[in-house]
């Protein structure tokens, strides 16, 4: 569990396909005896509903910041309904948003970058991705026109938990190679199996992924792993690399990446140890929005810098090296 | 012009009350005070403080406006509108969709946003208002009306602009663009301008006869309401935690800086009132304090203290209404309402 002394309401961001359970995930989630008081925000007409939940419709509105970057862009419909929620005399433990199958998860979560009343009030805990074991590799196979994003593929590329549910309906094998799939696509996210969406939900809500004290909360072991999924072009490259790194170096060449690369890269996350400080810089961004805070003091342990990038088309060797440039020897 | 400053308003309430919810907006007519809360709440007080009538919205509370005569009262919610009369109590109006704006026009004329239309209806003589037209769907659900030109002519605003529309066309009258998400608008009196508060924290002006844009950005957060003083000189405009009021004498605010208001704590977008008839702004923080601030007396590019500082509640105020000319209605995030009259009452 998070900080408890972080009073902000929880949001967890539930995607997948129609189809993958997201329904039977949100009805578990409903009716578990836990006591908590859930809002749940779904933009396809589900059978939810349950009597001491509130359910509210919202029709994805996709709303461009004025200053044309394609990576601001938000959902005017869930800072409407949030804003409303958090003007509600009975505050909610618990907020769940549902996206549709083809929704990018990418709005939702710079949603809650881009309005500090919402970030001030609410917290974006995880995105949790729905896949169906059975269907997954088709979909992610499907070929799209060019310019058109195969949404299977960004949902597990924005995730912060894979339910990898109805595994019953796939034999060992084939699960294995749907459990390769996804992990070459996104390293990072534990992958939850699951008959009928059937998790704990404390593995999937108030998690904390976006808990900057949490970044890299991850087993560093899979940073040896993802290369054999080179021919796909979405990918998680994890960097690891001792010593100290200059802050200015850094910011210089991670502000030009964001920048220029930004839409490519879904999710970054790190760990630095900046020249000169005692303690960690984390910091973690979605596509070019980004966030960083202090963390752990480094005491007596060895100073080593991490970085997670997911995203498109990333040529691992040329961010090693830049990130390598950054790093002022022991 | 007055001096209001000398304003004999006490800070201790004539009287109180108490809505078992959180406030969000209160609404006045000349005789009745209502109160809605963010659960849907709905308390209608007396003058005196006699509570008349309480009901309930579906969903939640978001907005309520009396009609102009004082006879209707229109509430809004994330499902749709309903009337509430004296006589029906509540009655809910036939469009489905988020109603987060509603704005009577003399004559009866009620529009009220709708999901991504608007629909406009006829309330004139009736205790239940007729469906007389709607606009075609706006890019996002609507979220600020206002009327122009003496009720005939209705602004929209959603993302991407305001269109304003006329019940005999069903083609847009005009269109004032603006790529951004627009949270609300507000027309002068004489209708020479049209200011929308925008999500990007930007307040953008249009003058609406020849479509000449000007745009202040910059603020700390989102303008979230924006309303000029009826006499239609001055302008009111949140952003995040810094009010503003502009200046449109003249040849209107170009060039001009806004004056900034300074209240104890922060100032959040539905804790101001106009008075009805002096350029004189109430605005209420978030540890209690309301403050009154005369526009003409304000510096420019300065932040200004209040020129009456009125303690009212010790808590969160989360709705402020000025009721007729010589009161204050105010409400708190814990549900307490307080009226405070002048001193010699």
């Amino acid at each position: 569990m998070t900080d408890s002394l972080d009073p902000r309401v929880p949001v967890t961001v539930l995607t997948g396909f129609l189809g993958s359970g997201k329904t039977t995930l949100l009805n578990r989630i409903l009716t578990e005896q836990h006591g908590l008081r859930i809002a749940v925000i779904e933009n396809e007409f589900g059978e939810v509903g349950v009597d001491d939940a509130l359910v509210l419709d919202a029709q994805e509105e996709i709303f461009e910041m004025n200053n044309g970057c394609i990576c601001c862009t938000v959902r005017g419909d869930l800072i409407r309904i949030l804003s409303a929620l958090m003007r509600q005399k009975n505050r909610f433990d618990r907020i769940v948003i549902e996206t549709t199958g083809l929704a990018d998860p990418a709005p939702v979560a710079q949603t809650f970058f881009m309005d500090d009343e919402l970030g001030s009030q609410l917290r974006l805990d995880a995105i949790v991705t729905l896949v169906d074991a059975a269907h997954i590799t088709a979909h992610l196979d499907e070929v799209k026109p060019e310019g058109v994003e195969n949404e299977a593929v960004e949902q597990i590329a924005f995730a912060d938990r894979i339910v990898l549910n109805k595994t019953d309906l796939v034999g060992a094998d084939e699960l294995t190679e749907v459990t390769d799939r996804i992990r070459g696509i996104n390293a990072v996210a534990p992958i939850l199996p699951a008959l009928q969406a059937g998790v704990t939900l404390a593995e999937i809500l108030d998690v904390g992924a976006f808990d900057l004290q949490r970044v890299l909360d991850f087993d560093p072991t899979f940073l040896v792993e993802t290369e054999h999924c080179h021919d796909l072009s979405v990918t998680s490259v994890g960097l690891e690399i001792p010593g100290e790194v200059d802050v200015e170096k850094l910011n210089t060449w991670l502000g030009e990446l964001l920048s220029t690369k930004g839409a490519d890269i879904f999710r970054s996350k790190g760990i630095l140890a900046p020249a000169g400080s005692a303690t960690e810089y984390v910091f973690q961004g979605v596509h070019m929005l980004f966030d960083g805070a202090e963390g752990r003091e480094w005491g007596e342990r060895e100073r080593v810098n991490r970085m997670v990038f997911i995203g498109r088309n990333l040529d691992r060797d040329q961010l090693d090296a830049s990130f390598r440039a950054c790093v002022v020897s022991q | 012009m007055n001096t209001a400053t000398a304003s004999p308003l006490t800070s201790a309430a004539t009287w109180s009350a108490h809505l078992d919810d959180r406030p969000v907006a209160i609404a006045v007519s000349a005789s009745l005070i209502a109160v809605l809360g963010g659960d849907g709440q709905l308390l209608i007080l007396s003058a005196a403080g006699a509570i008349l009538d309480r009901v309930t919205l579906p969903v939640a509370g978001l907005v309520a406006a009396w009609s102009p005569d004082g006879r209707l009262l229109a509430v809004g919610g994330p499902t749709g509108a309903a009337i509430w009369t004296a006589t029906n109590g509540l009655v809910p109006l036939p469009g489905h969709g988020w109603c987060a704006a509603l704005a009577w026009a003399d004559a009866g004329r009620l529009a009220v946003a709708t999901g991504r239309s608007a629909h406009v209806y006829d309330a004139a003589g009736a205790t239940v208002p007729v469906l007389s037209w709607q606009t075609p769907p706006a890019a996002s659900t609507v979220t600020g009306l206002t009327w122009l030109r003496d009720g005939r002519e209705l602004a929209v605003a959603a993302y991407g602009g305001v269109t304003c529309f006329t019940k005999t066309r069903p083609k847009p009258a005009r269109r004032f663009d603006y790529t951004g998400s627009l949270l609300d608008i507000a027309a002068s009196s004489d209708g020479r301008w049209l200011v929308s508060g925008n999500q990007d924290a930007s307040v953008h002006i249009w003058r609406t006869r020849d479509g000449d844009e000007l745009e202040m950005s910059g603020f700390p957060g989102k303008v979230s309401a924006v309303e000029f003083h009826s006499a239609g000189r001055w302008l009111y405009a949140d952003g995040g935690d810094q009010p503003t009021i502009w200046d449109f004498a003249g040849t209107g605010p170009r060039g001009r800086q806004p004056a900034m208001l300074r209240l104890g704590g922060l100032v959040g977008s539905t804790r101001y009132a106009w008075h009805p008839q002096e350029p004189l702004v109430a605005a209420a923080d978030s540890i209690g304090e309301v403050g009154l601030w005369e526009a003409p007396s304000l510096a420019a590019g300065e932040l200004n203290a209040p020129q009456v500082t009125l303690v009212a509640a010790g808590e969160p105020v989360t709705a402020l209404a000025w009721f007729n000319a010589d009161a204050l209605i105010v409400a708190t995030e814990a549900g307490d309402i307080f009226f405070l009259g002048t001193s010699g009452a």
